[in-house]
């Protein structure tokens, strides 16, 4: 009787030691992911900058070119950048995607290929060499491309 | 002659760096005002499509959960029925048309600093917008907070009614600068400490607000090197009010990107103001730090 105890008790415990690395494995797997989209943001981020610069005359023209094709060839990624799991509810402190951003998926997902749309017109007005019309630019895109994500899905940051 | 000069600067407040107040015309000012004072953004409610200043979403402080009226001219339900003068009484004063103290929560405390032109003016506009009969949602008040005659002591503590009156010695841009951030975009509103009673703590102006309106976080725009602004150009500023671009490339979001829909929409001659105001205000640390 007391064997089949002990053998239970350890059996459970086995499990709970088991389990909570799982779960805290897991939760660490997240948070890296969260990590990793906070990376990708300030990737885009810089490349913003590089571009807003040289709309504003500071920064030069080829930096500007090389920040959009950034852009363009890091818009594919944007989804997975969400996986579930992740909003700032699952991790509070550590991540501001609110999680209407998962509710609202199907609505959510749609965003990036407007951001594609407006970067790549971004792309053409920077060929253009005028630094006034790619500012106007780059504010519609800010405004319809990352504001329609940043608007409705992000809380700011505490 | 001191209150000769001073409506002279007054006035000049009024049409400095605006290109629209060369406008002829009071409605096309009061849109531009509107605008600069966000009015769409509690008046609206555009999470739900809710037709224009119908009355807004929910904002919940922690006096409870305030809907924004419905202002359009509708005789009932809207302000069809308001004369002009009680709508100057309304953002001068914070009295409604029922002669009742309005809460705070509608920044009369800031719009009072606005000259009669300017609220003529927002009155001309919000008159040729469609009339929506619709009544707004009811604010959800804490006890005891609904009994409004409490409102005359926050007043009396709280409250100096307007109109801003300029800054001698300041130049007009300056004082356009301050008029705007202080009187119609009324900045203060999100970005200072509240005290407990939900009055603005005005020595700390501009430094933050971790628990703003919807529990947000408001950063600290004062021009602190390390907890605020400091490092922002003048040119930083005019970017972030217009599309909404921060200096490191990033995109505000929530209650900022809301200001900005109305910001976007200001010649670059009030932006300029704004951000010269801006940064002259007292450098202070983020509230809490």
């Amino acid at each position: 009787m007391r064997k089949s105890v002990t053998w239970a008790a350890i059996g459970a415990g086995a499990a709970a030691i088991l389990l909570s690395g799982v779960v805290t494995g897991v939760a660490q797997d997240k948070m890296g992911l969260i990590k990793a989209r906070q990376d990708f943001m300030k990737a885009q981020g810089k490349d913003v900058k590089a571009i807003s610069d040289y709309s504003k005359g500071q920064g030069d023209k080829a930096a500007a070119e090389k920040a959009v094709d950034d852009l363009i060839a890091r818009n594919p990624k944007i989804v997975d950048q969400f996986p579930a799991g992740t909003s700032a509810t699952d991790f509070p402190g550590k991540t501001w995607a609110k999680p209407e951003l998962w509710t609202d998926w199907d609505k959510a997902k749609m965003i990036p290929d407007a951001l594609l749309v407006q970067e790549k017109k971004l792309k053409e007005v920077i060929a253009t060499g005028d630094p006034k019309a790619v500012a106007a630019q780059l504010g519609a895109a800010g405004k319809a491309g990352c504001g329609a994500c940043h608007n409705a899905y992000r809380l700011p940051e505490t | 002659m001191t209150r000769a000069l001073a409506a002279a600067a007054l006035l000049m407040i009024a049409v400095a760096g605006c290109a629209f107040a060369q406008e002829n015309d009071p409605v096309a000012r009061g849109a531009y005002l509107v605008a600069a004072a966000g009015c769409a953004t509690c008046h609206t409610d555009k999470k739900n499509g809710g037709p224009p200043f119908a009355g807004g979403a929910a904002l919940t402080t922690p006096f409870g959960v305030f809907y924004g009226k419905n202002i359009t001219p509708a005789p009932r339900f809207g302000i069809g029925t308001w004369t002009e003068a009680q709508f100057h009484r309304a953002l001068r004063d914070g009295i409604d048309d029922d002669d009742h103290y309005m809460y705070p929560v509608f920044p009369f405390t800031s719009y009072t600093g606005m000259t009669d032109q300017d609220i003529s003016d927002i009155y001309a506009f919000l008159k040729t917008q469609k009339p929506v009969p619709q009544r707004a949602k009811r604010h959800d008040i804490k006890f005891p907070f609904e009994y409004r005659p409490l409102l005359f002591f926050w007043r009396t503590l709280f409250f100096t009614p307007g109109p801003l009156d300029p800054v001698a010695g300041k130049d007009a841009q300056w004082n356009r600068g301050r008029y705007l951030v202080e009187a119609v975009a009324h900045c203060e509103e999100c970005h200072t400490p509240r005290n407990f009673l939900g009055a603005l703590e005005r020595d700390h102006a501009f430094a933050g607000n971790p628990d703003g309106p919807d529990g947000q976080k408001a950063p600290n725009i004062t021009p602190d090197p390390e907890t605020g602004i400091g490092k922002w150009s003048i040119a930083d500023i005019v970017g972030v009010l217009k599309d909404g671009i921060t200096p490191d490339g990033d995109s505000v979001g929530s209650g900022m990107a809301d200001v900005v829909e109305g910001t976007g929409k200001l010649t670059d001659a009030d932006l300029q103001a704004i951000a010269t105001y801006i940064k002259s205000v007292p450098p202070l640390r983020a509230t809490g730090k």
